[in-house]
């Protein structure tokens, strides 16, 4: 590394007994690529500028689907009949999702959080909210993320 | 990056308001970020908005980060969460993806260097191969060779046991071997 933001270099931290020996021209073959990738001529400065809000972040264009009014196109929801049924067609599955399905795991996040901030045990969450926003965000969650996600275990979050 | 200065005097610095610090990360750290996110979209343009919306999201953020020598796993956590997102918005409101942004997901994108070994067509066919992998597969490699993360750091951000990862690369390698042809050496 050239310095402690880390100039990369193919070496850096580099697990040798992961590389099978017949792949290993394969993986310089792929560091050789990454490498020569081209960065678009003044990205930093265009990033540094969005980021302290000197330069407004461009916009993707909007999609088409929410410039025309696509759900009233729809026959189903012409007539009161037709939203009725497709109402209880909602609810019919949700009722049978909730009745057959089982309850879904942790996401990867969610269980990190909970490693991290509890010890691994589930259901009760030591409310330390100072460690828990900090835990939350360097997993770029938001607590609605956690709370919502321990809602679909059934857990308790006492925060 | 000032000589001499910690990642953490600089973040601390950022954090403070300092711009020249706030300057330096960005410098650092955007082109490995974009040349991620590229790789696994294939669109400059999406990765640069993606590249702008992670250091933007940092921003705002940094002020409350604290740095236990996880900046780097938190930094491209972001920018991948990002990607996500935006595809996940894309498909839910059916935008028509550009066929360039498919052709970089399928492994092969535009503007390519000749140097990966082989010129233009080595390039062709490192890009096939890539595409031929699992997504989970191809975004280990992206992720390690892009970002030369280590491999503990790359399982933190994609939530995988780091033996999953090693596993996952170790596999993906193979089989970029068997793509490419069994002789391939490096030049």
């Amino acid at each position: 590394m050239n310095g402690p933001l880390g100039r990369w270099t193919p070496d850096m931290d580099h697990f040798p007994d992961q590389t099978p020996p017949e792949c290993r021209a394969v993986e310089v073959r792929l560091a050789r690529w990454a490498r020569g990738q081209p960065v678009p001529s003044g990205l930093a400065r265009r990033v540094f500028d969005a980021s302290v809000g000197r330069l407004p972040a461009r916009r993707l264009p909007r999609s088409p689907m929410l410039q025309m009014p696509w759900l009233a196109s729809l026959p189903a929801w012409r007539s009161v009949g037709g939203r009725l049924a497709l109402a209880a067609s909602i609810a019919l599955a949700f009722l049978i999702a909730v009745r057959v399905m089982p309850p879904a795991p942790f996401t990867p996040d969610v269980e990190m959080v909970l490693l991290e901030y509890d010890g691994g045990h589930r259901g009760l969450v030591d409310p330390r909210f100072a460690q828990a926003e900090h835990i939350l965000m360097i997993h770029d969650m938001t607590f609605g993320d956690l709370t919502d996600d321990l809602a679909r275990v059934g857990a308790d979050l006492e925060m | 990056m000032r000589a001499g200065a910690s990642l953490e005097e600089t973040l601390q610095r950022a954090a403070a308001g300092d711009e020249a610090a706030w300057r330096d990360i960005v410098e650092a750290y955007s082109p490995r970020v974009f040349g991620l996110i590229r790789a696994q979209c294939g669109s400059v343009d999406l990765a640069e908005e993606i590249t702008q919306s992670t250091f933007c999201t940092v921003v705002e953020r940094i002020g409350r980060y604290a740095e236990v020598g996880r900046f780097e796993s938190w930094l491209f956590r972001i920018a991948m969460n990002r990607l996500r997102d935006e595809m996940r918005r894309r498909r839910r409101q059916a935008i028509p993806v550009e066929s360039e942004t498919l052709v970089g997901l399928a492994g092969a994108g535009d503007d390519e260097p000749d140097d990966a070994g082989g010129g233009q067509e080595g390039v062709a066919a490192l890009q096939t191969a890539l595409g031929r992998l699992s997504e989970s597969d191809r975004q280990v490699i992206h992720l390690r060779h892009f970002t030369g993360l280590s491999f503990a750091a790359i399982a933190e951000i994609l939530g995988e046991p780091l033996g999953t990862v090693l596993a996952r690369q170790h596999r993906a390698l193979k089989k970029l071997r068997q793509h490419l042809g069994e002789n391939d050496e490096p030049e």
